[in-house]
């Protein structure tokens, strides 16, 4: 394999031909150790660039300004309305959702120091304040005109200006204009404030100051420009003062002087929407139709285009959120993030498809070398900063497969190559040791603290010791059983040289490696990397059970139970923080050693660490190298790690982990409630939330949403959530954002989420929103106590009732009225107390019609969703006759629906409740419940309602269950006659004086003459299973509606029961 | 082609017959849907193959009420009973009267279908049964008075010679009479011709009254 590619003046030198095999080898000498450029390039981009566009869920491709609120959120507008981010979920507000947002297309944002948010429209300007929206009045604009800027003093005044000119400032609340300064009419001012409070506007050939009276122009500043360029842009300055872009110059004012300038080469950059310094002190310019522009504290300028992933040349804005990612909005080429890379890394631009880099060391000068199995050997440089393929010397091998690589302290570099020998090179050395003689081809490289190199190979350790290479000793490394390739070696504190392979773990005293047993007294085995910690303890890599801590004979386990989140490391690299970092094939765990200590020893049950990926800047997950060393620290205290697609490098001391975690927010909660006959209705509450949300009885299908605002990376987001007062325990919800509960019992509750961040930073705080579900009335203790009471004593109550209005009729008689009111309300209870029980039990007389009335649309429902799915089996389904059947199934189902909702409202114990009511309404729906029931007992009911009826004044529960109780009573008594006599008769007629008489009328055996007065007392029954409660119920009922009720024999036979209730009128001068 | 049976769904709920209706055509059966008993009384179609699938309790003329008006009329299609509810002793009582099957409205579907088939396998075999002897019976009926009486000795088994002594004709008429018979019934013996005119519940034109004079 040809590894040189000659430069064109080599070429001239050896098309001389003469032995072109002798010029070859020439040539190859003049180049040993050169580089060979152009083919490889540096991948150094310091960010991670992402992009959102329409179809990852903006309402628009553009984003024209953005601001971060207190609670975390980032809002941006676009022309199609203003977005509220979390990370994951745009949330659009705009003009149909929105009212007050009276023009969707949002052109700019401005939060002031008291978190409010502005919100500038085409033609408008909103305010958002505690949640509400408010439209600012006063502000006079046209429908093209627009708040082109915001600027704030610290006092909290604004100054706004206008895209068509004008300018106005908001000082304690109230709106004014200012008068315009001099400048071209129509075309706006920029608008910003100094470090004292003042205002200034910039325009083209225009920059001036308020005074408080007028404007105060400032030639100067504009005095050194050419008179072709013109200020074009306006920043406020961290460091105080503001930034003024004039012609080529980015100029820093503060206190009236420049105090700093940078130089913007090729300065006129067209219109600048926006300039922004971050918090580095970097400034973006942003321009409308020429990209973007960042320009360094220290002069550098970089010009970002479409290729470089911002999306579109037109920009409207840069802006830091708190993570320090930068976002760049532009219009028509969506938003983009650039995340801050934890890694650089060096990988190929134009490379070959074997990328692996096989194994990474430093040396003392800080060059790093980088081995790649197929793309041959690199070097990086410090004062190159680019990473360049060097070659072997020529003598020593034409491979371009290399197992490992070490630089030694001595200058030295040391080469195993696939399937071949070692090398070394470098500092006067040229050595060549084969393959055979140190027992394989090399698998391990390694330098101790006393400049020996160690090479494993085989099962054998070689050792190196002082500048003659050819003097080794060899060392074989025996577990007593066969096999295991010699993975591992480093030297622990004491200067113990410590070797592993799959089949143990080995440590060399004075003449050999002898094996190191584990607490079971058994060799350790699958340890690929070691890490010594001090004398007694070793830090073992294995590739499959996660890191061992070996102290003096005892194992511990640092595994996925106490969160470590690989199962395999292939090295240990601390730095020095006392971090350790293991690659991995799932990317790079860092976690602190005394934390992992901690873990080992069950002092912890939480191992604190992160895994660091390609969300980090890695240019691959798999960092696991081919053979040690896979990682290095430099001088610098960098550290650098090879991976399947180049090499990284990380300054640890740089390396910015959250100490908050997430900001966590409740985004909404949902809940159902049951409503009406058979409905449900569904609530949202939306935060403000009050202090406790009361939540009806039955309140159903809780939904909590919620996010934690996070945008390094959102996707690596976890969530906890606890439900205090249902279990006291954190519950894992992965990266859910929304808690269901079908069903709460009722209680307080409190909801609480928290949430841990891509670095597994947990913010412990988090948010929580306290509930009440009520209960329903049968489910209070009060209830509960009642019913118990109320079914052991029913008999006495009822006694009680007739007892009661007895003494109601001796107090009438003692003229004492205070005690009767008193009185009356206790019978009233009592009374709507055993209306109550009296329903249930006629209720349980119904059950086997009401059974009928259910099984009539579930029969339905059962056979038309399987007629549905014989139809789904046909080849062609006839969907118009399924979407019909569907039509069917609902209204069966409503059907269904209401004959319980029916059935409950009759069952519900609610207050006397008087209301204006229609009788036939309320005999029909008596007569629709009994239906079922006369059907199967073939009794003929019939309805009569003559002439025009009036309303009545009454409680609709208790009339029907009246009616109920003389329709079951007649029905009852018809049950001895032959089937065509069987005919019930409800009539319903206005009587003379104001009142409405109901009579119910039967064809039965009538009542006998004896019976007739005893009728309505209390326990006079003459059915066998009868309570004999029903009739004085029933009276008092109708009584207690200022009616009457009496019985009477037909004069045709049977019986017939009448009560008569006055109508409203009637009631209402009553 | 034959026809798919013909099941008629009689229930004076819409939506559950609309349904039950839906679900036989799906399963194959040709369906006809009556609202009430009396409709389906009026409109018989009765000479359809099929069953009858009919609601238990109806307003006016229940189910036990329609099957009774039914056997009136002969109509020979099977009856399965879907009732709202298990109720025993009319079922029991259905059954006595010759119903196919009695099920509750939400059964499973396959003893539905279950009972449907066998009703209509039932009403399938006792037409071509019937069919069998109605061509008989219009076989029998082209016979001659004096065929018939000597059909009726045939079969119960008399001589040539008695037959002609009973009925006072000749030996030799009797026989041409029997030649006659078995060309007109497309019979060759007498056993199968028994079997015949037993099947069809035949007695003959009645008591033939002796010859007067004798």
């Amino acid at each position: 394999m040809c590894v040189s590619v000659p430069s064109s003046s080599s070429r001239r030198r050896i098309s001389g031909a003469f032995n072109w095999c002798h010029w070859y080898v020439l040539l190859f000498t003049l180049i040993f150790l050169g580089t060979v450029r152009g083919e490889v390039t540096l991948d150094q981009r310091d960010y991670l660039v992402r992009s959102w566009q329409s179809e990852d869920g903006l309402p628009e491709n553009s984003a024209t300004a953005m601001v971060q609120t207190a609670d975390g959120y980032l809002w941006f507008g676009t022309f199609n309305g203003l977005v509220r981010f979390d990370g994951i979920r745009f949330v659009v507000f705009d003009s149909v959702n929105t009212p007050e947002l009276t023009n969707s297309s949002v052109v700019n944002l401005y939060l002031d120091r008291s978190g409010r948010l502005w919100v500038a429209t085409l033609g408008g300007l909103v305010v958002r304040e505690n949640f509400r929206w408010r439209p600012v009045d006063g502000l006079s604009l046209d429908s093209g005109d627009y708040v082109r800027t915001f600027a704030e003093r610290t006092n909290g005044d604004l100054l706004l200006t206008l895209a068509k000119g004008g300018i106005w400032e908001a000082v304690e609340g109230r709106l004014r204009e200012l008068p315009l300064p001099p400048g071209e009419r129509g075309a706006g001012y920029l608008g910003f404030t100094d470090e004292e409070g003042r205002w200034w506007v910039a325009q083209y050939k225009y920059v001036g100051c308020w005074d408080g009276r007028e404007w105060q122009a400032h030639p100067e500043m504009l005095a050194s420009v050419p008179e072709k360029y013109r200020p074009l842009g306006a920043a406020p300055a961290r460091e105080g003062g503001f930034w003024l872009f004039v012609g080529h110059e980015l100029r820093r004012y503060f206190r009236g002087k420049s105090v700093a300038t940078r130089h913007v080469p090729n300065g006129n950059l067209g219109s600048i929407s926006t300039i922004f310094e971050d918090s580095l002190g970097t400034l973006w310019i942003a321009n409308y139709d020429a990209g973007l522009t960042e320009v360094s504290p220290t002069g550098r300028v970089r010009r970002w285009a479409e290729e470089d992933g911002i999306g579109y040349k037109d920009v409207r804005f840069v802006f830091e959120d708190r993570e320090r990612n930068l976002w760049v909005g532009t219009s028509g080429g969506g938003l983009q993030r650039l995340k801050p890379r934890r890694f650089r890394s060096y990988g190929y631009a134009h490379g070959g498809t074997a990328r692996l880099v096989s194994s990474v060391s430093a040396d003392s000068r800080g060059n790093v070398w980088v081995s790649t199995f197929g793309q041959g050997l690199f070097l990086w440089e410090p004062v190159k900063d680019s990473l360049d393929r060097i070659r072997p010397p020529v003598w020593a091998t034409n491979s371009l497969h290399f197992n490992s690589v070490l630089a030694d302290r001595e200058g030295r570099t040391w080469l195993g190559v696939f399937e071949d020998d070692l090398i070394c090179f470098g500092a006067g050395t040229k050595q060549h040791i084969r393959a055979r003689e140190v027992g394989g081809q090399v698998s391990v490289l390694f330098e101790d603290s006393q400049g020996r190199v160690w090479c494993g190979a085989g099962n054998a350790v070689t050792v190196f010791e002082g500048e003659q290479t050819r003097q080794f000793r060899q060392f074989r490394l025996d577990s007593g059983s066969p096999g295991g390739v010699v993975c591992a070696l480093t030297q622990a504190q004491d200067g113990t040289i410590w070797a592993s392979n799959r089949r143990g773990v080995f440590r060399w005293q004075g003449d050999r490696f002898e094996l190191v047993l584990g607490s079971d007294g058994q060799p350790l085995l699958d340890v690929v990397c070691l890490h010594g910690e001090d004398k007694e303890t070793m830090w073992m890599g294995t590739s499959g059970r996660g890191l061992l801590r070996w102290q003096a004979g005892r194992v511990r386990t640092v595994d996925e139970t106490v969160g470590f989140p690989v199962k395999a490391v292939s090295a240990i690299l601390e730095d020095d923080h006392g971090f350790f970092w293991m690659p991995s094939r799932q990317g790079i765990v860092r976690a602190h050693r005394s934390a992992l200590a901690d873990a080992a020893s069950g002092r912890a049950m939480k191992l604190t660490c992160q895994l660091l990926d390609t969300a980090d800047g890695l240019p691959s997950n798999d960092c696991t190298g081919l053979h040690q060393p896979i990682c290095a620290n430099d001088p610098q205290g960098r550290l650098w790690f090879s991976s399947a697609k180049g090499v990284a490098v990380v300054n640890p001391g740089e390396l910015q982990i959250s100490q908050t975690g997430p900001p966590v927010q409740i985004e909404s909660f949902r809940y159902v409630v049951p409503s009406g006959i058979g409905g449900r209705t569904s609530f949202v509450v939306n935060p403000p939330f009050p202090p406790q949300l009361e939540l009806p009885p039955g309140s159903s299908e809780i939904e909590v949403h919620y996010s934690a605002p996070n945008f390094a990376a959102p996707e690596k987001l976890t969530y906890q959530v606890m439900m205090e007062g249902r279990e006291n325990a954190w519950q894992p919800r992965g990266s859910d954002r929304l808690e269901r509960l079908h069903t709460l019992p009722p209680g307080h509750y409190v909801f609480r989420v928290r949430a841990a961040d891509g670095d597994g930073v947990w913010n412990e705080i988090g948010s929580r929103l306290s509930f009440v579900v009520e209960p329903h009335f049968w489910q209070t203790v009060w209830f509960g106590l009642g019913v118990g009471t109320l079914l052991i004593s029913s008999g006495g109550l009822a006694g009680w009732t007739w007892w009661q209005r007895k003494v109601l009729r001796a107090l009438e008689r003692g003229h004492l009225a205070e005690e009767r009111h008193r009185a009356e309300l206790e019978t009233r209870q009592l009374r709507e107390e055993l209306a109550h029980s009296s329903r249930v039990s006629t209720m349980g007389q119904l059950a086997s019609a009401l059974a009928h009335e259910l099984s009539q649309p579930l029969s339905a429902i059962l056979r038309n969703a399987e007629a549905a799915q014989l139809l789904m089996r046909q080849p062609s389904p006839d969907l118009k006759e399924i979407e019909e059947i569907l039509a069917d199934i609902r209204t069966d189902d409503q059907r269904a629906t209401s004959v319980i909702s029916r059935m409950r409202a009759l069952l519900r114990k609610h207050p006397l409740e008087l209301k204006s009511l229609s009788l036939p309404e309320v005999v029909d729906d008596v007569v629709t419940l009994t239906r079922a029931d006369a059907l199967r007992r073939r009794v003929r009911l019939e309805v009569e309602f003559s002439g025009k009826l009036p309303s009545v004044r009454g409680d609709r529960i208790q009339l029907q269950q009246v009616l109920l109780n003389l329709l079951l009573n007649g029905m009852d008594a018809m049950s001895d006659q032959e089937t065509e006599a069987r005919q019930l008769t409800v009539r319903v007629r206005t009587l003379n004086g104001g009142f409405v008489e109901v009579a119910v009328i039967d064809r039965g055996s009538g009542l006998p003459a004896e019976q007739l007065p005893r009728l309505f007392e209390p326990f006079f029954t003459t059915k066998p299973q009868g309570l004999g409660l029903g009739l004085p119920i029933s009276r008092s009922i109708v009584e207690a509606h200022g009616g009457r009720m009496w019985a009477e024999n037909n004069p045709g036979g049977g019986a017939a029961f009448f009560f008569t209730l006055p109508a409203e009128s009637e009631a209402q001068t009553s | 082609m034959t026809p798919s049976p013909m099941v008629r769904v009689v229930d004076d709920d819409e939506s559950f017959r609309t349904a039950v209706s839906r679900f036989l055509r799906a399963s194959g059966y040709s369906v006809r849907a009556y609202g009430s008993a009396a409709e389906f009384l009026a409109d018989s179609t009765w000479q359809l193959p099929g069953c009858i699938l009919l609601d238990l309790e109806m307003p006016e003329l229940d189910g036990l009420a329609v099957q009774e008006a039914l056997k009136t009329a002969q109509c020979p299609l099977p009856i399965v009973f879907l009732s709202g509810r298990g109720d025993i002793p009319r079922s029991v009582m259905a059954m006595r009267r010759g119903a196919e099957d009695f099920l509750t409205k939400e059964c499973a579907h396959e003893s539905l279908l279950e009972a449907i088939q066998r009703a209509v396998v039932r009403d399938a075999a006792d037409r071509k049964m019937s069919a069998r002897l109605a061509e008989l019976r219009s076989k029998l009926a082209r016979l001659s008075e004096r065929e018939q009486e000597v059909l009726r000795e045939v079969v119960r088994g008399k001589l040539n010679k008695q037959i002609a002594a009973d009925l006072g004709i000749h030996e030799r008429t009797v026989k041409l009479h029997r030649t006659n018979l078995t060309t007109k019934l497309r019979i060759q013996s007498v056993a199968e011709l028994t079997r015949l005119v037993q099947e069809a519940g035949w007695t003959g034109p009645g008591p033939v009254a002796f010859p007067k004079g004798q």
